[in-house]
């Protein structure tokens, strides 16, 4: 860290890092997270069209009620109630018959919105091969690669020490890269 | 961290920047949000009358035009984050305050020059059609580092105010990260174990 911080800064508070004050979660301030929130759910869930709907039934929990937000992390809030919702979708479809994906395109695209096969297979297979790790291992690939999160996010938002987090995923990236031919995730 | 799984984390990762949610999932997940809108912006709204039904579609269309603009400062910050692929740019011959890399007219500073952070790396990524290039240091603190985003400045999210300095303003958007505009791009120092005066120094600096 820089030894001589001048004196305007050295009175500087960083607000992020107080503890944090409770606040109700503002319902219009989600809407950004659609996205992110997305490729977490196909990295989750393994299929585009089943995470549209893991997505927005994500929402419709969160919105059903004032939620009081006890850290500034609100896509790691989200990301926590979205591996609730796939746990739970997931233990419902285990006793019922099994529905048939559609097969729908996929969304990805290029800077300009254009349609981009070649990177909708790479995509298609590595979320397959994601959505097929231990449940464990997978959720700290889609906190920390997919979506972005530090590790401590992570840590908080899956339940676990900082210290496993980085276990979890040195092991679940070790298998993925070991499953480049067995589940034809290609080395690009 | 072995090379193989360094690998494939960043294809996960380039992979999942090409990936955006339907539009139609946009379009009920903005009418779900405005429809949970806080209580005294709906009886506001209420007492608009018939205009109420009127702002309400406005507000939806306002909401699915900017939530497709362009990258988030959310997403500049994940890519500000990860670790480098490549290696550290070398220190400019012909100015040895800065490195042999620069994004349009804003080079990367030569911290070591007065603080001992020494390149230790870098990457390239493309958020929303937007070239950021990261150079990440190391210092007594840990590692940090520094991302500029090509293009218009990006917006901070909402409730994060910008604070004044003498000679430029920046906004803290989450611990250890702080952002400011210069030579109109987004510039983003993220340590998670940084302190934030060194890191508003270093900005001040760059």
């Amino acid at each position: 860290v820089i030894a001589v911080a001048p004196t305007i800064y050295r009175g500087e508070v960083d607000d992020a890092r107080r503890p944090f004050r409770p606040r109700l979660l503002n319902p219009e301030d989600l809407g950004r997270h659609v996205d992110r929130l997305f490729r977490a759910a196909w990295a989750m869930c393994g299929h585009p069209h089943d995470a549209e709907d893991l997505v927005q039934e994500t929402y419709a929990r969160v919105l059903a009620r004032p939620r009081m937000l006890r850290r500034d992390d609100e896509i790691g809030y989200l990301l926590k109630v979205l591996r609730n919702v796939h746990i739970s979708r997931h233990r419902a479809a285990s006793v019922r018959p099994q529905e048939v994906a559609l097969q729908g395109r996929a969304e990805v695209r290029d800077a300009q919105g254009r349609w981009e096969p070649e990177a909708a297979l790479e995509v298609r297979a590595l979320f397959a091969a994601i959505a097929e790790l231990p449940p464990d291992f997978r959720d700290v690939v889609v906190a920390v690669d997919v979506l972005g999160l530090s590790y401590a996010e992570t840590a908080r938002a899956v339940g676990a020490k900082e210290s496993t987090v980085t276990t979890r995923l040195h092991r679940a990236r070790t298998r993925l890269a070991g499953q480049d031919d067995r589940a034809g995730v290609r080395s690009s | 961290v072995s090379d193989e799984t360094e690998r494939i984390a960043r294809r996960i990762r380039d992979a999942a920047d090409t990936v955006r949610a339907p539009d139609r999932l946009h379009e009920r997940i903005a009418a779900q949000t405005s429809n949970r809108a806080p209580r005294r912006r709906r009886s506001v709204l209420a007492l608009a009358g018939g205009l109420a039904g009127g702002v309400a579609v406005a507000a939806v269309a306002l909401v699915l035009v900017l939530g497709s603009g362009g990258p988030s400062m959310d997403d500049a910050v994940a890519v500000a984050l990860r670790t480098p692929t490549t290696s550290a740019p070398a220190v400019d011959p012909t100015n040895t305050k800065r490195l042999e890399a620069h994004v349009g007219d804003v080079w990367f500073p030569n911290y070591g020059e007065y603080a001992g952070w020494r390149p230790i790396g870098s990457r390239t990524d493309e958020i929303d059609g937007r070239r950021a290039v990261t150079v990440a240091y190391r210092g007594a603190g840990g590692p940090v580092n520094y991302t500029i985003v090509d293009g218009a400045p990006l917006e901070v999210p909402a409730g994060v105010p910008w604070r004044d300095y003498p000679r430029f303003r920046a906004a803290v958007l989450r611990p250890g990260v702080i952002t400011w505009e210069k030579g109109g791009r987004t510039c983003i120092l993220a340590g998670e174990n940084a302190d934030l005066a060194a890191l508003l120094h270093a900005a001040d600096r760059s």
